[in-house]
């Protein structure tokens, strides 16, 4: 018989928050799976922390220097072009590509996960998650472009709105899980699946906006929402297919509440490390003499003379230079004195692969609440803005059956594992 | 006919048919070779007296040369003026050199026409776009349809066959017109020449250098040229390989993304 897969991502869901949730009895459907066959474990994400590069890590099980992307932003080759990575920009092959691939599957849903824009072939469906900018891009094959239509099917919440209309924002997210359920259910019910996969990516966008409510009704009705959805969907799958199924639950990273944006090219400025033009735009703005300068959320590049086109760095700098910047991240403070950032880690340590060439020469990891950012916009270190939370690399979420165990610490690269090992 | 009084008389029914379709329109006015070319058409659609509002969308970013022109013209040939800017987005320092060149556009020109047409309840919007500009307007209609969103459904309007236009509005959907969708960027500069129409001097070469196309300071430049007449012009045009619109900085699905980055505090 034909095994089957139903796997549901939630964004950006940490995994203390979910435990306290189901503890709290606000998430009663996987409080009672937990209890029953299923367990919860704490999962590390992606370096960074961010949708982009942790989805692109779950669906090929590769770190980025095995799938290539490393932020929502990145660089062209030795220039200061700015470019949006995206499902094109892939390089490795999904897990369900390489089970269609040895025949072990056939017609797999792909509903929503982030980094899948623009939508690529499949034996199946694949709808795109953020960032999809067109919809009939957005939707392979484009024979379903109509029926998710008419369905009211939405890829995201109108996220300016935050901004202006926080309780409208809160009641779209809701009116957002409502139709990426209704669709789901559809095409579980009416159609066939070997593997489907569907991600809610509301769940992140409460985060960003709302995490200072994290213990009051806000949270509770949302993720009392969540746990409904998921149930729902757990059930008609079942319905279709038996009892006897794989079924995973899992996130791409944490949050936490923030306490402050932190601009690292600010610091970098200030301490002498980055020179800028603000006459030019962007990263185009690197001048010569710079040394180092970041990117989204906490990657730091090297400003090498061989990789940037003003870049006077030589290879033979690298010890000295990454040692200088180390204690310039690890000695930063806020005003009370707290530090902020928690560990420097190099790229030596945990990237590998065809396209490590690519990856950031260090990776800072913050303290909880300092939001690390890239931009060459902001003049001072500290900064604040309307998000109230951020994302956090070490508490991720997985759900998986009870007889799946792990002898070391659980990343985003396990999950399509067990999918792949299941299905061999 | 001449080649040139058969795309006259082309614009011209579309401007006519246009005006008794929908009574509330106006014309968007860029004050660059085109859509003053289309003005000029307009004149001459209704015999010197255009009877609907001329909008020009300033961000304050144009060359002093076209506020200029601008006003200049705007009294020779007597037409009412509406000038519409984003106040809020101008007063908060919205600009392309503060390193926001993809969502400046999107401020202060689309949200400042979308606030002009809000504001005096246009239902279409004369447009002196043409086919041959760049790939995606090579999709356009003479009546293109847009939603209350401003947002184009390029794969799914009204085929436009046998001089069939339609032009019949959903309430929330108001009409782009494009009198001159036909022209290419070498007619426009050889009816120019033949009706001894007015254009900025930008366009002409000075120092070796011209403006092939004009827009706001900080994101045009010139090309290479020694284009000093219209004459010049023309031969040059004729012999060009590269795209008009090269010397000018955009994509909008870059646009899109950036926009929805900023919306999560990336960026």
């Amino acid at each position: 018989m034909q095994k089957k897969a139903l796997i549901v991502g939630i964004d950006g869901v940490p995994f203390g928050l979910i435990t306290r949730m189901m503890e709290q009895g606000h998430m009663k459907e996987l409080k009672h799976m937990c209890e029953g066959d299923y367990t919860i474990h704490k999962m590390h994400a992606s370096y960074p922390d961010i949708s982009s590069v942790s989805w692109t890590s779950f669906m090929t099980g590769a770190n980025p220097a095995e799938h290539g992307i490393y932020g929502f932003t990145d660089l062209k080759p030795n220039s200061y072009d700015l470019y949006f990575p995206n499902s094109r920009d892939i390089k490795a092959p999904t897990f369900w590509q390489t089970l269609q691939k040895q025949k072990k599957i056939k017609r797999v849903l792909v509903l929503n996960i982030p980094n899948t824009y623009p939508a690529f072939p499949i034996d199946g469906l694949l709808v795109s998650g953020f960032v999809a900018i067109d919809f009939n891009k957005a939707v392979y094959p484009t024979s379903y472009v109509a029926p998710l239509q008419r369905m009211g099917y939405v890829i995201d919440v109108d996220l300016m709105k935050a901004r202006q209309d926080k309780d409208g924002f809160y009641q779209d997210l809701m009116d957002s899980l409502a139709v990426r359920e209704k669709v789901s259910i559809n095409l579980i019910t009416e159609e066939e699946w070997d593997i489907a996969t569907i991600c809610i990516t509301e769940t992140d966008r409460l985060h960003h906006f709302f995490f200072d409510k994290k213990d009051t009704p806000v949270f509770h009705d949302f993720y009392k929402r969540v746990d409904t959805f998921i149930g729902n969907i757990y059930r008609a799958f079942e319905k279709k297919y038996g009892k006897d199924f794989l079924f995973l639950v899992l996130s791409d990273h944490g949050f936490t509440e923030q306490v402050a944006e932190v601009n690292l090219n600010a610091l970098l400025r200030d301490s002498g490390y980055l020179v800028t033009d603000e006459s030019r735009d962007y990263y185009d703005k690197i001048e010569k003499g710079t040394i180092a300068f970041a990117m989204d959320p906490g990657r730091i590049y090297i400003h090498y003379e061989k990789k940037f086109p003003r870049g006077q760095v030589k290879s033979s700098e690298t010890e000295q230079i990454k040692k200088a910047l180390k204690a310039v991240f690890l000695e930063l403070a806020d005003t009370n004195g707290t530090k902020v950032i928690k560990e420097v880690v190099d790229k030596e340590e945990i990237y590998k692969g065809p396209y490590y060439d690519n990856a950031p020469d260090l990776i800072c990891i913050s303290n909880e609440g300092y939001d690390l950012k890239g931009n060459l916009r902001r003049k001072e270190v500290f900064s604040s803005d309307i998000f109230k939370g951020m994302h956090t690399g070490e508490d991720a979420t997985l759900i998986t059956p009870k007889n799946i165990t792990f002898d070391q610490q659980v990343t985003i690269e396990n999950p399509p594992n067990i999918i792949m090992n299941y299905f061999l | 006919m001449d080649h040139l009084d058969a795309l006259e008389n082309k614009s011209i029914y579309i401007i006519r048919e246009a005006y008794y379709r929908f009574k509330n329109i106006a014309m968007l006015w860029s004050v660059g070779k085109d859509s003053t070319t289309l003005l000029w058409l307009i004149r001459k659609a209704f015999f010197g007296k255009i009877p609907f509002p001329i909008i020009h969308i300033d961000t304050s970013y144009k060359f002093p040369d076209m506020y200029e022109f601008r006003d200049r013209l705007a009294r020779e040939w007597n037409f009412p003026l509406i000038v519409g800017r984003n106040e809020e987005k101008l007063a908060a320092g919205m600009s392309p050199s503060s390193g926001m060149k993809l969502e400046c556009c999107t401020e202060l020109k689309t949200n400042a026409l979308k606030q002009v047409i809000d504001k005096y309840k246009f239902k279409a919007i004369f447009l002196g776009i043409r086919r041959d500009e760049h790939g995606i307007r090579a999709k356009e209609r003479y009546f293109s349809p847009r939603d209350d969103q401003f947002q184009w459904n390029y794969e799914n309007q009204p085929a436009e066959i046998w001089d069939q236009y339609k032009s019949y509005l959903d309430k929330e959907e108001h009409y782009r017109v494009h009198p001159i969708l036909h022209f290419t960027e070498l007619d426009i500069w050889k009816y120019i020449q033949r009706e001894k129409l007015p254009i900025i001097h930008l366009y002409l070469a000075k120092e070796g250098k011209r403006y092939r196309s004009i827009g706001c300071v900080p994101c045009c430049s010139p090309i290479e040229s020694s284009a000093t007449t219209i004459e010049d012009m023309i031969n040059e045009v004729a012999a060009s390989k590269t795209s008009e619109r090269a010397g000018r900085a955009q994509d909008k699905e870059n646009i899109y993304t950036m926009q929805k980055l900023r919306a999560l505090g990336y960026m």
